[in-house]
């Protein structure tokens, strides 16, 4: 039977494992929150404790919500999304995204102009070359990904008539003995790899019928760091790195 | 891994992508067992269903950043939903509408079917081993902090000893698991 005798009352891991169970109250529960946030080691105790404990989350039973909850969840995804893209009027500048498509389409009749990126950091990055569309171009499905904080950018076309695909990448850098993979994901589906991709650069393919099939407006591209075995993998390797939806021009 | 955590899996990386499809197969495959974590601490139902959808809320946001090297994804999401209950709790104070008997008995961590245990079985069992070698009372107050949310204050009170012997038995409790977990 354990008894640990010695216990230091400032041992930072315990104290990590009693934020964890959210035993803490007062005063020790104010600086135990002060260290989360300025304390790596700390933050990082906390994760493992809460982790160790959870597995045992399920025993706490199951119980069945009532059937307004899911609907609520819905409704307020939609709300905070449309809160944040209602954006009051301000004088002050606004930060542009280094990754918008400033015009995509000319207009119904009209051939597809082509997709213009807007990059308003100095480094400009350039689609792939597309077919020319000569008269009328079938339809396209395009995607933006783009990840702030890494830089981390990829800009996808689908041309649904030739069947190809056509992607332009930035900072998918991957540690030694890993590549970035491409997914697509239906909507309320499996992800499905589309193989690896260019670590940066344009790159352009041709798709198989079936990845044709998947990749349609509504669903998913996503991107992964995955082990550089030359094959396609199963599943994804969480974190997603990129990943954006699929939308049809 | 068996084919409901593979599932769950995925369906976390759907919902990581933004797909609100894959949102709803999480919020199928689990939700059940993400209120019976909430309810267990906030003890009112109506209560305990705000809190769940602010759970979803937030997996919808936040499920690129789970990592399965970690831990299983249920885990990840009651981790989620208790700290979401322990807030709500400290904001607004629990109220006990809902009875201890209510409740499955947590001293069985194996009351589920295998087939309906989405966590980690040899996670679940190393800690269910490692919770066996503590003493009885170190046990007790650990599983009745982890399950109800009860602060050191709350327990020492349920449990009817000094504060100071509570705490004393939450650490050794928790001095115990690390060593016997590996931490």
């Amino acid at each position: 039977m354990a008894d640990t005798t010695d216990i230091r009352e400032d041992d930072p891991f315990i104290r990590a494992g009693e934020y964890a169970l959210g035993a803490l109250e007062g005063d020790e529960l104010g600086e135990a929150r002060r260290l989360l946030l300025a304390d790596q080691g700390f933050a990082e105790a906390v994760e493992w404790w809460e982790y160790r404990l959870g597995s045992m989350s399920e025993a706490a039973g199951r119980f069945m919500p009532s059937p307004s909850v899911w609907p609520g969840v819905l409704a307020r995804i939609d709300a905070e999304d449309a809160s944040r893209d209602s954006v009051p009027v301000s004088f002050e500048p606004r930060r542009q995204s280094p990754w918008n498509i400033a015009a995509l389409v000319a207009g119904a009749g009209m051939a597809v102009a082509g997709l213009v990126f807007f990059i308003a950091t100095p480094r400009t990055v350039t689609l792939p070359q597309q077919p020319p569309a000569a008269t009328t171009p079938g339809p396209q499905l395009i995607a933006q990904l783009d990840d702030e904080d890494s830089a981390r950018k990829l800009a996808g076309v689908i041309d649904v008539e030739s069947n190809r695909l056509a992607l332009s990448i930035t900072g998918l850098e991957a540690d030694t003995g890993k590549t970035p993979e491409l997914w697509v994901i239906p909507a309320g589906g499996a992800p499905v790899s589309l193989g690896a991709i260019p670590q940066s650069g344009s790159f352009d393919r041709e798709l198989s019928r079936a990845e044709a099939d998947l990749l349609v407006a509504g669903s998913t591209l996503a991107v992964t760091f995955e082990d550089d075995t030359g094959q396609r993998h199963e599943s994804p390797t969480m974190p997603i790195l990129l990943a954006g939806p699929l939308d049809q021009v | 891994m068996t084919d409901r955590q593979t599932q769950l899996i995925d369906a976390l990386t759907g919902t990581a992508a933004g797909n609100r499809g894959s949102l709803q197969t999480v919020y199928e495959m689990t939700s059940a067992k993400v209120f019976g974590t909430i309810l267990r601490i906030v003890r009112r139902r109506e209560v305990a269903e705000d809190v769940l959808q602010d759970v979803y809320v937030k997996v919808w946001r936040r499920a690129g950043r789970f990592d399965p090297s970690k831990g299983s994804p249920i885990t990840w999401l009651c981790t989620i939903a208790r700290n979401s209950a322990l807030n709500d709790v400290r904001r607004n104070g629990r109220q006990q509408e809902l009875a201890e008997e209510e409740f499955p008995d947590v001293a069985d961590t194996k009351i589920l079917a295998a087939d309906d245990w989405l966590c980690a079985e040899q996670d679940s069992a190393a800690l269910a081993d490692c919770l066996e070698e503590l003493r009885a009372d170190h046990r007790r107050t650990i599983k009745l902090a982890f399950f109800e949310g009860l602060s050191h204050s709350e327990l020492a009170e349920r449990v009817n000893v000094p504060l100071g012997t509570l705490k004393s038995w939450i650490r050794r409790g928790l001095a115990g698991l690390k060593g016997c977990l590996g931490g």
